[in-house]
């Protein structure tokens, strides 16, 4: 046997939060345990001890070649296609003019999908969930603001919940708006698809007025807040997408007890951080800006958890596989019928990994996608002896492609991780205080 | 716009006509002698646009910055790791009713284990899981001889047939056999299942009776041309496999034409080569491995004589074989898990053995992944191979045996081209139409 590389060990109290990055299991462990692990000397562990680190892979035997495992995990998911998912902008128009969009304010590009665009997207759509033989088609309305083009949002629904009702498949959507356009028709509407709201708030009203506005420069806070009851009452998911940036982090907090008080205590809270050049990530886990940011985040997650909101965010820390972008199971797709591997990399033409041909309603790829989908953070020098990359995975590909002009390249915040790993540790071990060699969320993947 | 780094090029000197055969695509493009000569050379911006508009519909032409092998590694790993299908080989038994004189087991007397019931309800469980989920499955006997007990393979099946039933699963079944234990109950039993067979003759009469023969020294030529007719009249589907070295090369026409005259003409016909890559133990007969040429001249003579057959299989010339896809596995009579069916012999390409639940336990993650990594693209031969689209590598044991190493060519690039051509003339004859064989050129 042989002490996996992907152990990290923090001081807590006079013992050591133990934790692998791999299998994602957490425990409590004194000095000397720590220091038998540190040197290797196996044989000192004891039979329990060691029949427990065996389970959850804190030690594993000779021949394991744990890089490789992760790579090979990393490889699989890429390809895997249980559930086809997709980003699906309707339109580029947007009726706000938020002060830190990265869409240009729906000014650089306002196309909207027509019915014959959205009749080839949607056949599109069905052919790609076909031939990845998925199970479930999830797919998310986006824009711009989706809901400037309902009737092509309710066309897609209803199209694609029959087709999957046809063809024996789940089906789910969901829509990503800026929430000032829920009217009781448009909540109605969509209903009947069952589909959940992705709606962004920045804060109390005070702040999210100064941040969120219409084009005249009216605030939209009570518009959105009104929208959400209306939500609410129809049964149907709400999360609320919070921006954080040092100007607002403050009203934050004072936003979930508007929330709580309001009714909305359901909500699942979703907290990301601010880019200059591209918003928060969709899929979470990437996206740590600095290490202040984080521990904002990292807190303000923290406190919505303590008024018992549920967050996207989750709690433990887990190893993660390829995010959407490296999967060959997701798409972006715009009202040009262009494909995109993320849905912040649109409008940009040469973000494009291709587009759909209109003959055969496949489509056809780039470079751009080859790009994207032959990164392994495994094949990167130096995330490849790392052992946050499970975490990690080197960084956000679509912000290193954006800096860095391929997908293939890393982005090390190993310091940012650390801290985040750690205070989130702390508060799991926190909470399971009680066991002596606390086995937190040891649950093997 | 470039020459795409996959292309074929066969050509007819007298005759003045050609063609392009790109193995990424797939595509065939006709060209006369001037544009083979123009695109061979490196001068295609003297080609005719209406030339380079069907050059780059077929992608014998491409952008000048696409990189195939990148879309080609795309390729691998989506064929990889595709969760369409799922296929498992199950070796019921490792015994034999034969003695072959060639056989690279050592007829059953290395390894000579019979899978119980214990084992087979653990195959049964471990392939439920791993089919779930799946459009398809593939469940291929393989041995010893695999009908030697048919209790355990049909028990198999009957339990998977009744979890595909309830999944909506497509299950389709094969057997590998010498062919010489077939009855009419074993036959009926076949029917309930989507089926093929591989039987395996060894020459003419002559040549076959003495070499493949059963433990006593019997032939069993005339047994397998009675199992064919039992094929016929019950309309199995299955096809004939006949093994090639040199001593019985030359008396494959007398059995292609003894197969004729009882009316078994349009028979699915494959031949394969007898090799010694994955002897189990020393063959008692080592007559010469025949040359690719020769081989692949034996698809012409029984596709010319009414034989269905395909010469691209030969060596597992199709995107490697189906051990290099994540979702295909080999079981043996011990619960032993592999990816590839030959390689039971040996123990470091084992993955690991199924525990009572039927799942995967004592895992050699060293083998799991080396075998589920296997990347041609990472092995040099193939990147610069023109056939790799195809080959995928070739055949990982194979490879193993002659460099100790799977991360190596498991074929020869010289043979690859050699079945490729005649693969081409054999499938699109209507393209060389007046061309002579030998006057084709690669």
């Amino acid at each position: 046997m042989k002490v996996s590389y992907y152990n990290v060990m923090f001081p807590y109290d006079d013992s050591y939060i133990l934790f692998n990055t791999l299998r994602g299991a957490v425990f409590v462990v004194d000095s000397e345990t720590r220091e038998v692990l540190m040197e290797g000397k196996l044989s000192a562990l004891g039979e329990e001890l060691t029949d427990l680190f065996t389970t959850h892979g804190i030690i594993v035997k000779n021949e394991v070649n744990e890089c490789d495992e992760y790579r090979l995990m990393y490889e699989k998911s890429k390809y895997a296609t249980n559930s086809t998912t997709l980003h699906i902008i309707t339109t580029y128009s947007c009726n706000l003019a938020c002060t830190y969009c990265y869409e240009g304010k729906g000014e650089i590009e306002q196309k909207s999908m027509d019915t014959k665009e959205a009749e080839r997207a949607i056949h599109f759509v069905e052919n790609l969930t076909e031939s990845n033989n998925s199970s479930s088609l999830g797919i998310e309305l986006f824009g711009g603001e989706p809901f400037l083009n309902m009737p092509i949002n309710t066309m897609v629904a209803r199209e694609l919940e029959k087709w999957c009702e046809e063809t024996s498949r789940n089906f789910s959507i969901n829509a990503v708006t800026n929430g000032t356009l829920s009217t009781q028709e448009t909540v109605e509407e969509l209903a009947q698809y069952k589909c959940s709201f992705l709606v962004t708030v920045d804060g109390t009203k005070e702040i999210h007025d100064q941040r969120r506005r219409y084009k005249d420069g009216r605030g939209t806070f009570d518009d959105i807040m009104d929208g959400l009851w209306r939500v609410r009452d129809s049964g149907l998911h709400i999360m609320v997408r919070i921006n954080v940036d040092e100007y607002n982090k403050e009203y934050i907090v004072p936003l979930f007890d508007f929330l709580k008080e309001g009714g909305l205590e359901d909500t699942l809270i979703s907290i990301k951080p601010v880019f200059n050049s591209s918003p928060a990530c969709l899929s979470y886990g990437y996206c740590l800006p600095d290490t202040e940011e984080l521990r904002t985040i990292n807190d303000l997650c923290h406190c919505a958890r303590e008024r018992a909101f549920k967050t996207e965010e989750p709690e433990k820390v887990l190893p993660q596989g390829p995010c959407s972008a490296q999967r060959s199971s997701y798409f972006t797709i715009d009202p040009y019928l262009r494909l995109f591997k993320c849905a912040i990399l649109p409008p940009y033409e040469e973000n494009s990994a291709g587009l759909v041909d209109l003959e055969s309603s496949r489509p056809l790829l780039n470079s751009v996608h080859t790009d994207f989908m032959l990164r392994n953070p495994m094949e990167i020098e130096p995330c490849k002896t790392c052992e946050y990359v499970p975490i990690c995975r080197g960084g956000c590909p679509v912000e290193i492609y954006q800096t860095q002009g391929t997908a293939r390249g890393y982005i090390c915040r190993k310091p940012e991780f650390q801290e985040v790993i750690q205070q989130k540790l702390l508060n799991i071990v926190k909470k399971h205080s009680s066991c002596d060699h606390a086995l937190a969320n040891g649950e093997r993947r | 716009m470039k020459e795409s780094r996959y292309n074929i090029y066969l050509l007819d000197e007298k005759e003045k006509k050609g063609l392009i055969y790109n193995s990424m695509q797939r595509s065939i493009v006709h060209i006369d002698d001037e544009v083979y000569n123009l695109m061979r050379s490196g001068r295609i911006e003297e080609i005719s646009d209406d030339v380079t508009d069907v050059l780059k519909q077929g992608r014998a032409l491409i952008d000048e910055n696409q990189d195939e092998l990148q879309i080609l590694k795309i390729m691998f790993n989506r064929a990889k790791f595709s969760a369409l299908s799922t296929g498992f080989t199950i070796i019921p038994t490792h015994l034999c009713n034969l003695a072959c004189t060639y056989c690279y087991q050592g007829h059953g007397d290395v390894m000579g284990k019979t899978m119980s019931t214990e084992t087979a309800r653990r195959a049964v469980e471990f392939i439920k899981k791993n089919a779930v989920g799946r459009k398809s499955l593939g469940i291929n006997f393989y041995g010893g001889e695999p009908l030697l007990f048919p209790d355990i393979p049909f028990g198999i099946l009957e339990q998977i047939k009744q979890f595909t039933d309830e999944n909506g699963i497509y299950l389709s079944t094969s057997f590998t056999s010498n062919g010489t234990l077939f009855t009419e109950e074993i036959v009926k039993n076949l029917k309930d299942f989507e089926h093929e067979v591989q039987i395996t003759f060894c020459g003419s009469r002559e040549v076959h009776d003495a070499v493949r023969v059963d433990k006593k020294g019997n032939g069993t030529y005339e047994r397998l041309m009675d199992v064919i007719s039992l094929f016929r009249d019950n309309d199995i589907r299955f096809h004939i496999r006949v093994d090639i070295d040199q001593e019985n090369y030359h008396t494959i026409s007398s059995l292609l034409e003894d197969l004729s005259q009882r009316g078994f003409g349009g028979l699915y016909i494959g031949f394969c080569p007898i090799g010694k890559d994955i002897c189990y133990t020393e063959m008692e007969r080592d007559s010469g491995r025949i040359d690719l040429v020769s081989l692949t001249r034996l698809f012409k003579v029984a596709h010319d004589m009414g034989f269905r057959t395909n010469p691209i299989y030969i060596q597992n010339f199709i995107e490697g074989c189906a051990a290099i896809k994540d979702a295909f596995l080999a079981i043996d009579p011990d619960g032993d898990v592999y990816k590839c069916i030959a390689a039971p012999n040996y123990k470091e390409h084992r993955f690991g053995t199924l525990d009572e639940s039927g799942n995967l336990s004592n895992v050699n993650y060293d083998a799991f992944c080396s075998w589920t990594l296997r990347d041609p693209l990472l092995i040099e031969e193939c990147v610069q191979c023109k056939f790799a689209p195809i080959c995928a590598g070739g055949c990982a044991l194979s490879a193993y045996s002659k460099h100790g190493s799977i991360m190596s060519p498991g074929c020869d690039e010289k043979d690859l081209g050699e079945i490729m051509r005649t693969y081409i003339m054999l499938k699109h004859p209507e393209l060389f139409e007046g061309c002579s064989y030998e006057s084709i050129v690669l």
